[in-house]
């Protein structure tokens, strides 16, 4: 089934066309990743999905529901939530209130029964601390709960804004470069944890890599962009083989060694 | 961390409480009891500013306008309609709050120093109409002969706002309401959804926090409050003119919530109480008392920036793991 389907998305910024009349669409249950050199227009695509930005032209729609043109949180809260190529954390509260501030889109809890601390209010805020302590436990952030989101290491801080994406509860994940900056081992588990999230909480990823190992070993699909525009798709082995793709990263001239 | 209340807690409550109830035993001086009074006026219109400023990171420059909004509403009301106090503050608190509403409905979209300053122009802009309205608020002389409080009359307890003493008592009630739903407030998934704005709004709105929303409701909120202190103190001083509302007095709050620590509840009220009793206390010191103040505050911004509230919070959090 189609979760994520982007039709013709466009947007010029002033002169320039950093995303014109891209076609894609993202499976349930399947890795996709959207690659290209820099400058291709990948996290221009990922704003435009998100409704971090608004398409010129073409449409957006997920799980069935048109959603070009909402405002980001209504987006998220339909369950099309994005982490950020730039590490993006909330810096001044402990990583275990960060998590807790991720259960927005969940909590119903009225004005009223804040206030009075009605029945519940309370089990809502009962029931956050039980699911953050479950997500705590599954990103492996439980021994840093109680640290400021600005004192954990660099890979502990990527992880946080990935745990932070798991607590808005998606169907559909969007990791922008995930995997920038982290050494080896750190990278082994962010593979690690993008398999557990589809493969156990049954959420649908689709990142923006440049990192060609993890970029090949995980996704199911590829899709290439360059210029603004989509230049190849389909699963690792074709895109890995096709003249247009190797062009675009290694330039003309360039004769795959065989 | 969670808002639980141990017993130990209820009894150290229970003896702060005790403790402010015999204030008015200790300092029977008008002079004293009218330093608490302001105190607490302080204290409501410092948490009402710290919503904004300190939970969810909105600089407001021109908050007394709310707070002389909310006290020309409730004064005029009264004084044409003949509705008591106790009607008349809630009054206070729908103009003010309807004001702020609309102001921030326009000023929210803009950050930083844009809002700063947008806000300080809004601010000037209702001293100008209360200065220059002078059919409805009688212009810079100002509107005389505010009614106090009728009086209540509880099992064992009568208070007639005859006194000080009665309106310090009101007062505490006032701040403990104020206190106690900002607190619930701060500590729900709505205050969680303020600090993200203030945190990283971009990562919030990512999450699904309506972040403008959100915004236009502690403006809101904030307003109102202000608007009720204004009210209580139309009704305690008995006269009101523009010059209590003005720019000044909109960034003495910022230095109280700065003083005290804006991120935390108490720390507003500390520096409320705190900066309305030290420039009584350095008037001793002469000529020198505004260069004292000012030294004091340029010292807290640079190496205090959490406040005195909030950086012992803060170290006894950090001590504690």
């Amino acid at each position: 089934m189609t979760l994520l389907e982007a039709r013709d998305i466009s947007i010029s910024f002033g002169g320039l066309k950093a995303v014109e009349g891209v076609d894609l669409f993202v499976n349930e249950g399947e890795i996709m990743t959207l690659i290209g050199p820099n400058g291709a227009g990948k996290t221009t695509a990922f704003n435009l999905i998100t409704g971090f930005l608004a398409p010129d032209r073409g449409t957006v729609s997920f799980r069935g529901r048109d959603v070009t043109g909402l405002p980001p949180h209504d987006i998220a809260a339909l369950g099309l939530v994005r982490t950020f190529q730039k590490t993006n954390i909330f810096a001044e509260t402990t990583v275990e209130h960060s998590i807790a501030i991720g259960f927005h889109t969940r909590l119903k809890a009225g004005l009223g029964s804040i206030v009075f601390g009605g029945a519940d209010a309370r089990a809502e805020a009962r029931e956050v601390r039980e699911r953050a302590r479950e997500i705590l436990e599954f990103t492996g952030l439980a021994p840093w709960a109680a640290h400021l989101g600005k004192n954990l290491p660099y890979g502990k801080q990527r992880m946080l804004s990935i745990a932070l994406a798991l607590a808005a509860n998606p169907a559909l994940l969007l990791l922008d470069e995930p995997a920038t900056g982290l050494n080896p081992v750190e990278t082994k588990e962010l593979i690690d944890i993008i398999y557990r999230i589809r493969d156990e909480r049954k959420i649908t990823v689709f990142l923006i890599e440049h990192n060609m190992n993890l970029v090949i070993s995980i996704s199911d699909r590829i899709a290439v962009l360059n210029y603004g525009r989509k230049i190849a798709e389909g699963s690792p082995a074709q895109v890995s083989r096709d003249p247009a793709v190797i062009e675009a990263y290694l330039g003309r001239g360039f004769r795959h060694a065989s | 961390m969670n808002g639980r209340m141990t017993g130990a807690k209820w009894l150290a409550g229970l003896a702060g409480a005790a403790l402010l109830c015999a204030v008015p035993r200790f300092f029977s001086l008008d002079y004293y009891l009218h330093m608490f009074v302001m105190s607490e006026i302080y204290a409501v219109l410092a948490m009402s500013l710290a919503l904004i400023v300190g939970f969810s990171g909105q600089v407001s420059m021109g908050h007394a306008a709310f707070y002389g909004v909310g006290a020309y509403a409730s004064a005029l009301i009264s004084l044409k309609s003949g509705l008591p106090f106790w009607v008349t503050i809630w009054c206070a608190g729908a103009v003010a709050g309807l004001l702020s509403f609309v102001i921030g409905k326009m000023v929210l979209r803009l950050r930083g120093h844009f809002l700063a300053i947008t806000t300080a122009f809004f601010g000037v802009l209702v001293t100008l109409i209360l200065n220059n309205w002078i059919e409805l608020t009688n212009g810079p002389m100002g509107v005389p002969g505010i009614p106090r409080p009728s009086p209540i009359s509880l099992p064992g307890l009568t208070l007639s706002f005859e006194t000080r003493a009665d309106y310090y008592y009101l007062g505490l009630v006032f701040v403990g309401l104020v206190a106690f739903l900002l607190y619930r407030l701060v500590n729900s998934r709505i205050g969680n959804a303020l600090i993200a704005i203030r945190e990283n709004e971009e990562l919030a709105r990512s999450i699904g926090v309506d972040a403008m929303a959100y915004k236009v409701f502690a403006f809101t909120l904030g307003g109102a409050l202000a608007g009720m202190a204004g009210s209580f103190y139309a009704h305690y001083i008995l006269f009101i003119s523009p010059v209590t509302f003005t720019i000044a007095e909109s960034i003495n709050l910022l230095v109280m919530i700065i003083f005290g620590g804006m991120t935390t509840l108490f720390g507003p009220v500390f520096g409320a109480v705190a900066l309305t009793l030290l420039p009584e206390f350095l008037r001793m010191a002469g000529s020198l008392r505004l260069v004292i103040y000012g030294v004091a505050l340029v010292i807290f911004i640079i190496w205090l920036p959490l406040g005195v509230w909030g950086t012992i919070k803060s170290k006894w959090m950090e001590r504690r793991g």
